[in-house]
């Protein structure tokens, strides 16, 4: 560790110090606003220093990257912690969560997802991984007032810890084979192998497959996320939901172009793996009667969808992930920022009923959050609709026609999900009630995502070029 | 390479057989004479008190948490000690920043009362 | 020299906007309105009367000019061009100066019509439409300006679409001419098909083609010659819009229309689409004999048939409806014969008087309505049962209706004299005529005589039968209505002098129009020997003969309807099986519903109930509820335990534990 690589680690450093002061000045300091204030600005500082600091190398002490693409990702969740922060505000202070605590797990999960994001070792990737998951453990179960919410927590944290032990044990596996935990590196000496050891780390690798599997919700790892969805507040579920998942895939495809095909092997399982989430995800999402669980089920389908990018392994697979893991983070956040804006002193509107005839009572959110819904529909002219063209289309060419009549069929089944919630929206109903008018922070964000969604939609070229050229 | 692992396999065998063997003997051989203080838990020769599903003290298990933490911490320190002097001056500012941070730790645990007991 | 053409289409077309547009909100005066909309088609008049001099004293005759390249995809070219020779430049006069008049009238006859902006909008546009199918250089500029026509037509049928028959008619006019429409563009692709792929024309100019027709003298398909089939087609084009059979039926009913656009759209420019049509490509129609055979068959047989309906109507703008189908069937047969210059001859005066008998019926139904409205009556105003004696109330109505009844009949030197004896003559002695053909229309011409004369005295002699309250309200129409009336009935007086048939040319002043023609026709005329050869004296006897013949159908009329009123109704009683059929047009419509209509409406019920709500929506439906099932099912795996989750993932990391090793 040098002083360079400090100064690459910038951003991460500005996270997580700022996080650290901020948790210290709360403990003196209980005004949430300023502490929620000193989070954003920390969390625009983070993003900032990561697009203008030139790392001086390229690599941190052989554990993260510090290239175009890690410093994309960062950008990318720094900008969500701070997002995150403006749609919590209204929740820390209503529910009175320590402000200070609150802020800094936030940052912390941030520093987490870059890391993960950025990750080059096996062990970066797992220590990155772990940071902003206990983040998230503490964060989905903040309001200990509420058993929905603390039953969230326990699920997630006992849920996550088997999904960590596969982890460990996958990394052991293919360190045991390999004799590398650094990625390239590890992935050609395996190459190398040949037999029973090879055989060992491929076996690492579905572990590590199935300890994703649970973090970004693939079937049948996927029972716990409408559960836990529901139970954390809408700002957390808001980052657990983009942030928690799109670092991980992130990690992923950055993994995958790294170090060539490492799945060649395991291809067949990871097209199982994309097939039942996507169908899982749709299916499930028609039976729901609550806004969250719909959402949720509606990120296990996103999932399946991103799996089939990456799967193809492909430059244009791993650009279109890209793209969409934005699209997705950007669209997502947005749908549950409009249910926290919503929110008052009779919680979160999740239910069916409460939504009804909601679009006449806060026209512009409602409206929004149909845009946003619509995107996530992949409706032409929405960034959802160009995100899963270039996914579908680079599974096209692939040639994983069987995976694509089956995203295409997912799409088509929650085409009605989506319009379900669209038209209850804009059903006349006498009984529906007025919600929270939302504060300034909340409809910033929202403001955000929905000309976020329709610039990308319209000119999705933008993103693509960024993307085509920061892809290691 | 895995054949030198085969002692350690067969210690384990040895050891559960053992345990289980022993166990299952006594449970045969063993004559049974049950009375109330035979069944009752063994605590130190201690005769019990009271229930021993008891509720405890919230701050017995924050206590022991961060002793935990500050213990496995310290830890840390004695591999540092060992490489102290081919580290040398930039291991040990490392090590202050770490010490430092968990200074910082110790700064908001007290702040926030976790160590007091009233 | 004639790179201007574009200008004649574009008064109308800027017309039509204007009044289309601004008429509602903004103009709302309808003197205004009904400037602009005259104006416009004036402007085009004038326009056309310079084109139309300049083009007399040139020595080329056809013109071509383009405005701008319209599409260019592969093998098609298409511009925006218009073709300027005597075919159209006489069209052009005809469409222009009727239209004048029609339009002018139109401002009296539609005074204080809600929509009086909207007719006129309608109007010019229909000017518009129908001058791009006259001057279209291409069949597909001709085309938009067909289908253009067509839509008018609809729209102004429907003019008073408040009222059910008004929409119904609109509807039956529309089907029935897309019907007609597809054998246009059958007729079209063949063309264009068999010249591009057989010989490298690639071409829907109709100068080309009828210069490259003659390579498709030899070709075949469907086991017949190219040309007849494509002619067929394009006669079943014809059929639709010229309302010939068996596609005559919804001429009657478009009377539904405002009496000037019965004048001007379905008795003097639109409905002679058809003829004009066959006139365009002459070349190619004199290919077929067979084609042309059918044509004068369909004519003859259309001109009897609407005759013996024209009989029984008492609706006078249905009995005025019945003479123009039969007058096109007419000028059918002369195309049909080969006589292309008679038919557009008859086309021309048919127009002038026509659309004089038309508005003057006008103005009888405007006089009817205002006196019956005045008393507060719902009498038909149209039902000519309700008139009688209005010579002596509407004298300038009366003479100008008679004058043209006159012509209509072909009394020596009114102008249907002319055209409709040249029509007879070509059928008797030309080489692609027909003595059963002559014989015909013959005896549809004495029905013509008989009806028209029925329709007159019934209108204008006799006693007054209008409801006395509303008796003496009735008076002539004001000037702009009359205005039009004279001039028509001037023009189809002395109309038929461009057309005097050389036997009877004592002053030598020579046949004028077929010379005029000449440029457009003799060519294939000579080239298929078609002409009419007979004896000078056989000529003047046909003649004579023609001219008893309407004397006699006049004769005939004056006595069952002047002498001796009671007769019709003692006609009527003695053969009412058979006045019952004419009555109610031989059902034609009835069998039309049986056999199309009802067929084509089961099949759609079947498609609708049968096809599309069980089959289709139940493959739907069904996937749906399939879904919503497989749905249901995947909730019950959502137990909320966790345990079961813990398990589920257990369970998925064995299965693919499994796999992989399977692998």
């Amino acid at each position: 560790m040098s002083l360079s690589d400090l100064l690459a680690m910038l951003p991460i450093l500005i996270l997580a110090f700022g996080a650290t002061a901020i948790l210290m000045a709360g403990a003196w300091y209980r005004e949430p606003l300023p502490l929620l204030a000193g989070g954003i600005v920390t969390a625009l500082l983070g993003a900032l220093s990561a697009g203008l600091v030139t790392p001086p190398v390229p690599e941190i002490a052989g554990l993260f990257s510090a290239g175009g693409y890690a410093r994309f990702y960062t950008i990318l969740w720094s900008l969500l912690a701070a997002a995150g922060l403006m749609t919590g505000s209204r929740y820390i202070i209503e529910k009175r969560i320590g402000a200070g605590e609150y802020v800094s797990l936030v940052l912390y999960a941030a520093a987490g997802m870059a890391l993960l994001s950025s990750a080059t070792h096996l062990v970066g990737l797992f220590i990155a991984l772990e940071t902003f998951t206990l983040a998230f453990y503490i964060l989905i179960a903040s309001n200990r007032n509420c058993a929905l919410a603390a039953e969230a927590g326990l699920k997630y944290l006992l849920l996550g810890a088997v999904a960590t032990g596969f982890m460990a044990f996958g990394i052991a596996l293919i360190y045991a084979a390999s004799g590398s935990l650094v990625l390239p590196d590890a992935v050609m000496r395996l190459k190398a192998e040949t037999g029973e050891l090879q055989a060992w780390g491929l076996l690492g690798w579905g572990m590590i497959l199935i300890a994703v599997g649970f973090k970004i919700s693939l079937a049948p790892f996927h029972l716990w996320t409408p559960d836990v969805y529901q139970g954390a507040p809408a700002p957390v579920t808001g980052l657990l939901a983009t942030g928690s998942k799109g670092a991980v895939v992130a990690a992923l495809v950055g993994l995958l172009a790294m170090s060539g095909p490492v799945w060649n092997d395991l291809t067949d399982l990871v097209w199982l793996l994309a097939a039942l989430t996507m169908l899982a995800g749709a299916f499930g999402a028609l039976g729901q009667s609550n806004l969250k669980r719909l959402l949720a089920y509606s990120s296990v389908t996103h999932m399946g969808t991103l799996l089939v990018g990456v799967l193809c392994q492909t430059s244009e697979g791993f650009a279109a992930t890209t793209f969409y893991v934005v699209v997705y983070v950007v669209t997502s956040l947005g749908a549950f920022a409009v249910i926290a804006s919503l929110a008052d002193g009779r919680g979160e509107p999740m239910t069916f009923d409460q939504w009804r005839g909601l679009g006449y009572r806060h026209p512009v959110r409602c409206g929004v959050l149909v845009l946003l819904l619509l995107s996530l529909a992949g409706l032409p002219a929405t960034a959802g609709f160009m995100a899963k063209f270039a996914v579908f289309h680079a599974a096209l060419q692939s040639g994983y026609i069987g995976l694509l009549m089956i995203g295409i069929l997912a799409s088509v089944i929650s085409f009605a999900f989506y319009l379900r919630v669209t038209m209850l929206l804009f059903q006349p109903d006498e009984k529906a009630s007025s919600w929270h008018q939302g504060s300034v922070f909340e409809h910033t964000v929202l403001a955000v995502c929905s000309s976020a969604v329709l610039v990308l939609g319209l000119f999705p070229g933008l993103l693509f070029g960024l993307i085509r050229q920061i892809l290691p | 390479m895995l054949d030198s692992y085969l002692p350690i396999l067969t210690l384990i065998i040895i050891a559960v057989g053992f345990s289980f063997g022993a166990a299952i003997l006594s449970r045969l051989v063993g004559e049974k004479k049950p009375s109330t203080v035979k069944l009752a838990p063994y605590e130190c020769g201690m005769p019990p008190v009271g229930s021993a599903r008891e509720r405890f003290s919230i701050k017995f298990y924050i206590i022991a948490m961060l002793f935990i933490v500050f213990d496995i911490e310290v830890v840390f320190m004695y591999p540092w000690a060992v490489m102290f002097k081919s580290l040398g001056l930039f291991g040990f500012i490392e090590m202050g920043v770490f010490i430092l941070i968990l200074l910082v730790g110790y700064a908001y645990v007290w702040k926030k009362g976790a160590l007091e007991w009233e | 020299m004639y790179d201007k053409l574009w200008l004649i289409p574009f008064f109308p077309l800027v017309g039509s906007i204007i009044n289309g547009l601004l008429g509602k909100r903004f103009i709302k005066n309808e003197k205004i309105i009904g400037a602009i909309g005259t104006g416009a088609i004036f402007l085009s008049f004038l326009v056309s009367c310079k084109f139309f001099y300049q083009l007399v004293n040139d020595s080329v005759k056809i013109h071509e000019t383009v405005v701008a390249s319209w599409m260019s995809v592969g093998n098609l070219q298409v511009d925006w061009g218009f073709l300027l020779d005597p075919l159209s430049a006489v069209m052009l006069m005809v469409v222009c100066g009727v239209g004048s008049l029609i339009h002018l009238y139109s401002i009296g006859y539609m005074h204080g019509e809600e929509g009086f902006y909207r007719f006129f909008c309608y109007m010019n546009l229909f000017a518009f439409s129908m001058l791009m199918l006259v001057l279209g250089n291409n069949a597909l500029v001709m085309f938009v300006g067909w289908e253009g026509v067509g839509l008018c037509s609809y729209l102004l049928i429907g003019y008073y679409f408040e009222k059910q028959s008004a929409g119904d008619a609109a509807k039956k006019a529309f089907v029935m001419n897309r019907v007609g429409d597809f054998g246009f563009l059958l007729g079209l692709f063949t063309i264009f098909w068999t010249l591009g792929s057989k010989h490298g024309v690639w071409t829907i100019n109709f100068v080309e083609i009828s210069e490259k027709a003659h390579l498709l003298s030899g070709d075949m398909i469907l086991g017949a010659g190219v040309t007849t089939v494509a002619t067929l087609c394009f006669f079943l084009g014809a059929t639709g819009k010229s309302a010939q059979l068996p596609l005559f039926t919804w001429l009657p009913d478009a009377m539904e229309g405002p009496t000037p656009v019965s004048a001007l759209i379905h008795a003097a420019t639109m409905v002679t689409a058809g003829v004009y049509m066959i006139g365009r490509m002459n070349v190619l129609f004199a290919m077929s004999p067979t084609t042309m055979m059918v044509v004068a068959v369909v004519g003859a047989l259309t001109a009897i048939f609407a005759a013996t309906i024209g009989f029984a109507q008492n609706d006078i703008k249905r009995v005025l409806a019945y003479s123009t189908v039969s007058q096109l069937g007419f000028m059918f047969v002369a195309m049909g014969v080969g006589a292309f210059t008679a038919g557009i001859f008859h086309l021309m005066t048919h127009a002038f008087f026509k659309a004089c008998l038309f508005l003057g019926s006008g103005s009888v139904i405007h006089a009817m309505h205002h006196a019956l409205h005045h008393a507060h009556l719902s009498d038909d105003a149209q039902d000519m049962r309700n008139m009688g004696g209005l010579r002596k109330k509407m004298p300038i109505t009366w003479a100008t209706f008679g004058i043209s009844c006159l012509a209509i009949s072909g009394l020596p030197f009114f102008s249907g004299f002319f055209s409709k004896d040249e029509i007879l003559w070509w059928t008797f002695a030309s080489t692609r005529g027909s003595k059963v053909v002559w014989v015909i229309v013959v005896v549809a011409a004495f029905m013509t005589a008989f009806y028209m004369f029925r329709c007159l005295y019934m209108t204008f002699y006799g006693e007054q039968k209008t409801n006395p309250k509303a008796k003496d309200h009735v008076h002539e129409s004001p000037w702009v209505i009359t205005l039009p009336l004279v001039v028509l009935a001037g023009l189809a007086t002395v109309g038929g002098f461009v057309g005097i048939p050389h036997v009877i040319d004592v002053a030598h002043i020579g046949n004028k129009l077929d010379q005029f023609l000449a440029p457009v026709f003799h060519h294939s005329q000579q080239l298929h020997n078609i002409e009419a050869h007979g004896t000078a004296s056989t000529e003047i006897i046909l003649m004579i003969f023609s001219v008893v013949v309407a004397l006699v159908g006049i004769g005939v009329a004056t006595m069952m309807y002047l002498k001796n009123p009671d007769m019709p109704a003692k006609f009527t009683a003695k053969f009412s099986k058979l006045h019952r059929w004419v009555f109610n047009k031989w059902y034609v419509d009835e069998a039309y519903d049986v056999l199309f209509v009802n067929t084509t409406k089961k099949l759609g019920i079947f498609c609708w109930r049968g096809f599309d709500v069980n089959v289709i929506d139940g493959i739907v439906n069904g996937l749906a509820k399939l879904i919503g099932a497989i749905s249901t099912a995947l909730r019950h795996t959502q137990t909320g335990q966790f345990h079961n989750y813990a398990l589920t993932m257990v369970f998925g990391t064995v299965v693919m534990l499994a796999i992989f090793i399977l692998n």
